[in-house]
């Protein structure tokens, strides 16, 4: 059980090797491409995209510094299914677990766990290491503000040309006397529904 | 604690205090933000709404970040540490989530306090858009609204012309929004001493392995919760031309609702209480 468990924590220190190598080398690396970044992707079997594509997506995304977040998503793609192939072929893990050993069994389910996150966590991670803040303002909280401040302009009735008026007064359509009582759409001048069309509700 | 879990609490103490400072200056910067959405749109309660909104999912996701390292990556070492005696796993857990809810309440302070000021700003602008007079639409002749908070019809003295009078953005803004700005402001430390509260007692409960909560307990619970809600809905009453019987209808629905939530599926207090 200590050497399943020894094993499972092992596998776990060599995930973490990974990612910091990838991370390491995805930061120094340019969104064009380096040799050393291309070398790392050979190291996970991945080709590099064409050179062309990459500096598209570059100036698509504004960004100067570090590899590609795609291309750094991919890699942690494949780290995850080289972690989760180390622990399926793990000898006696799974007859461990089931003689009910919960350390083992915790150990390897949160490892487990992480995998099914990582790429999403550690792209996010890496993104906001390399990707440049967003306009509007500096600090993590300036993309919110610039939001708000652009939806603030919006005006959903500006075409409607709608004036705020503080009173109203309802006239009749029929002969455009002001309505005298509230509530009562009989015109009390002319005796027609000042609307000019009686819906028949009963009164 | 021996050597090795000292090494291990310093490690925890040092992840939750660079969290906690991240907390601090995003807390500065969400100050200094929402007030100038307040100073751009001084009218307008919806952007310092949105801004507070998004503010909350920006600091859920550092909570939650502090929580999932907590529990991926730094749990099982406390575990692996433990030893005969125990404690040291559950002191971190506390630990953890006394940071938490400091963060959360320091937030929940500063946010209700920024949409109480907002209405504080906003009120001298209603006053003065109270102050302006309104005409007939028909005769142009000056009309006397009883009230200027509310929608009102007005017969024209001239015309006998039936108006409705609206009240301005300004002023319907501020009386739709602050007295629950207010009220919040007014109630927001009993929350906060609730939540403690609530904290503590299920530490107690877990030193003693987990029994029922007393009945004495859940009876201190609601006498606090309608403490809560006396301090918001005396607060918004006042702002809101309450009658007392409405007054008290509103705090009589609001802990009706905590014990329907909370309470009334307890067995054991409802027999106590022969329901």
């Amino acid at each position: 059980m200590v050497d399943v468990y020894s094993a499972v924590v092992g596998i776990e220190e060599r995930l973490d090797q990974h990612l910091r190598y990838v991370r390491e080398a995805a930061v120094a690396s340019h969104p064009h491409g380096t040799p050393e970044w291309d070398y790392c992707l050979g190291c996970y079997r991945l080709m590099p995209p064409p050179q062309q594509n990459r500096i598209a997506r570059a100036k698509e995304l504004g960004q100067t510094r570090g590899a590609l977040p795609e291309e750094v998503r991919s890699v942690f793609y494949v780290i995850t299914l080289i972690t989760d192939g180390a622990l399926q072929r793990l000898p006696g893990l799974g007859d461990v677990i089931n003689q009910g050993h919960a350390q083992v069994d915790h150990k390897a389910r949160v490892l487990k766990n992480r995998l099914v996150t990582l790429v999403d966590v550690e792209g996010q991670k890496y993104d906001r290491v390399v990707k440049p803040p967003a306009a509007g303002g500096g600090g993590s909280l300036g993309g919110i503000f610039a939001n708000v401040n652009r939806t603030a302009q919006l005006d959903p009735w500006a075409h409607l040309n709608v004036e705020e008026v503080q009173s109203v007064t309802l006239s009749c359509v029929f002969c455009g006397a002001p309505q005298q009582v509230p509530e009562d759409f009989e015109c009390a001048f002319c005796g027609q529904f000042i609307f000019g069309e009686d819906p028949g509700y009963d009164t | 604690m021996n050597s090795n879990q000292q090494q291990l609490w310093q490690r925890l103490e040092g992840f939750v205090a660079k969290i906690k400072q991240r907390h601090g200056e995003l807390m500065q910067e969400a100050e200094a933000g929402c007030r100038q959405v307040m100073v751009d749109n001084p009218t307008d309660p919806i952007p310092l709404g949105n801004a507070v909104s998004a503010i909350d999912r920006r600091f859920d996701q550092l909570r939650r970040k502090m929580d999932d390292t907590w529990s991926d990556q730094i749990m099982d070492m406390f575990v692996d540490a433990e030893t005969g005696s125990g404690g040291f796993v559950d002191r971190g857990i506390d630990y953890v989530r006394d940071a938490e809810h400091d963060m959360e309440c320091a937030w929940a302070r500063l946010k209700i306090k920024l949409q109480a000021d907002y209405y504080r700003n906003l009120w001298p602008i209603a006053v003065e858009e109270m102050k302006k007079p309104v005409s007939c639409t028909n005769c142009g002749m000056e009309l006397q609204p009883p009230v200027r908070h509310q929608s009102v019809n007005v017969t024209c003295p001239g015309c006998n012309a039936a108006n409705q009078v609206f009240p301005h953005k300004a002023v319907y803004s501020y009386y739709g929004g602050a007295p629950h700005a207010f009220g919040e402001e007014a109630a927001i430390e009993q929350r906060v001493m609730i939540e403690k509260w609530r904290i503590q007692v299920d530490r107690d409960r877990r030193a003693q392995d987990w029994p029922d909560e007393s009945i004495q307990s859940l009876d201190k619970w609601l006498e606090m919760e309608r403490e809560y809600w006396n301090l918001y809905g005396q607060m918004k009453a006042r702002l809101s031309s309450e009658t007392p019987e409405q007054q008290q209808a509103f705090i009589d629905s609001r802990v009706k609702q905590f014990v329907e939530i909370h309470l009334a599926n307890n067995q054991q207090w409802r027999r106590a209480k022969g329901l």
